[in-house]
């Protein structure tokens, strides 16, 4: 099957889940079709007088970003963004702390600086905080923190700047 | 220092992995856009940034096409039998929900028959208005209650 094929193959597919949303008086969803779908051919198979076009379909789960250091490879952030919609205030602050635990894996010096609901684009999301404190000390600037879902008791992102303190004099 | 390579991999491979820890049902796919690669002034560091979206398997969508030509001549969509339930449907009904995709002409078709067919869908035949004009009766079912067309084959012998 040739390349046009497939594409001349492909235009069923979305013709004919639009024309659906048409006939169920969806037709505003018409423009993020393919945006929220998507289809892949899977197979092609010869079947009767026909040539059986097979596409797999999909539906978009979530969106995804992350930031790694590019000199070591060390993971910043990541983020489950739209699993932040519908938060809410339920769970409890205990929960809360050790779904974020789980997720954000704080190293011993990690000192717990906030756990509390804030208001994140008109809805309350869970937020988890920790400083880092070396001997004591505070390390400016270092931190831990993560964003629980208090609806889905969902961690949806873990943000981290860290480093390990050297307190051997530098030559400066 | 890890190339773009391994690093848009360990993306996927974290991003899987805690995907389907929060979605064990579902079969993801990740696709990855076009990395971006930049000095973060606060981080002060060289920030690699890689954005994903995560796709859930939903079932499949079949297209008839003609091995002759290599042209499309129907589909069956196998989701449009969910929920599928008899609600009798009108003929202009039909005939528009049917005109809404490109093997359909609402002008030069007619609706011939349309029953109750198999799992309740509605089943219609549909003919050329006109003889002699080289359009083929077509075979439309559509589920009468989420009223999604679940398919159009031509009818008679192949392409």
């Amino acid at each position: 099957m040739s390349d046009a094929q497939a594409a001349a193959a492909e235009a069923v597919v979305w013709d004919a889940l639009k024309a659906d949303l048409w006939n169920r008086g969806q037709a505003d969803r018409v423009l993020t079709l393919q945006h929220e779908r998507r289809a892949e051919l899977d197979s092609v198979a010869d079947e009767g007088p026909y040539r059986r076009v097979r596409f797999a379909l999909f539906r978009r789960r979530c969106d995804y970003a992350a930031q790694c250091n590019a000199t070591t490879g060390e993971e910043l952030s990541w983020l489950f963004g739209s699993l932040l919609r519908g938060s809410s205030d339920e769970m409890d602050k205990e929960q809360g702390v050790a779904l974020a635990q789980e997720a954000a894996q704080p190293p011993p010096e990690a000192v717990l600086e906030q756990a509390d609901y804030q208001v994140q684009g008109g809805q309350p999301v869970f937020v988890v905080r920790w400083a880092h404190h070396h001997d004591g000390i505070p390390v400016e600037r270092d931190y831990i923190q993560a964003l629980v879902n208090g609806a889905t008791r969902r961690v949806v992102a873990v943000h981290r700047k860290w480093h390990d303190v050297d307190p051997a004099p530098s030559a400066r | 220092m890890p190339d773009t390579q391994a690093l848009r991999q360990k993306v996927k491979d974290d991003c899987l992995r805690r995907a389907q820890a929060l979605f064990p049902d579902d079969k993801l796919v990740a696709e990855l856009a076009e990395p971006q690669s930049r000095w973060h002034p606060f981080l002060l560091r060289h920030v690699f940034a890689q954005s994903v979206v995560l796709w859930r398997r939903a079932g499949h969508f079949d297209v008839l096409v003609d091995p002759a030509t290599g042209e499309p001549v129907g589909f069956e969509n196998p989701d449009g039998w969910r929920e599928c339930r008899w609600i009798p449907l009108a003929e202009t009904d039909v005939l528009a929900m049917a005109a809404r995709t490109a093997f359909v002409d609402g002008q030069a078709m007619a609706v011939a028959s349309l029953e109750q067919g198999p799992r309740g869908c509605a089943e219609a035949v549909l003919q050329p208005r006109r003889d002699g004009q080289g359009v083929r009766p077509l075979r439309v079912r559509i589920n009468p209650a989420r009223r999604v067309l679940i398919s159009i084959e031509p009818i008679g012998q192949g392409a």
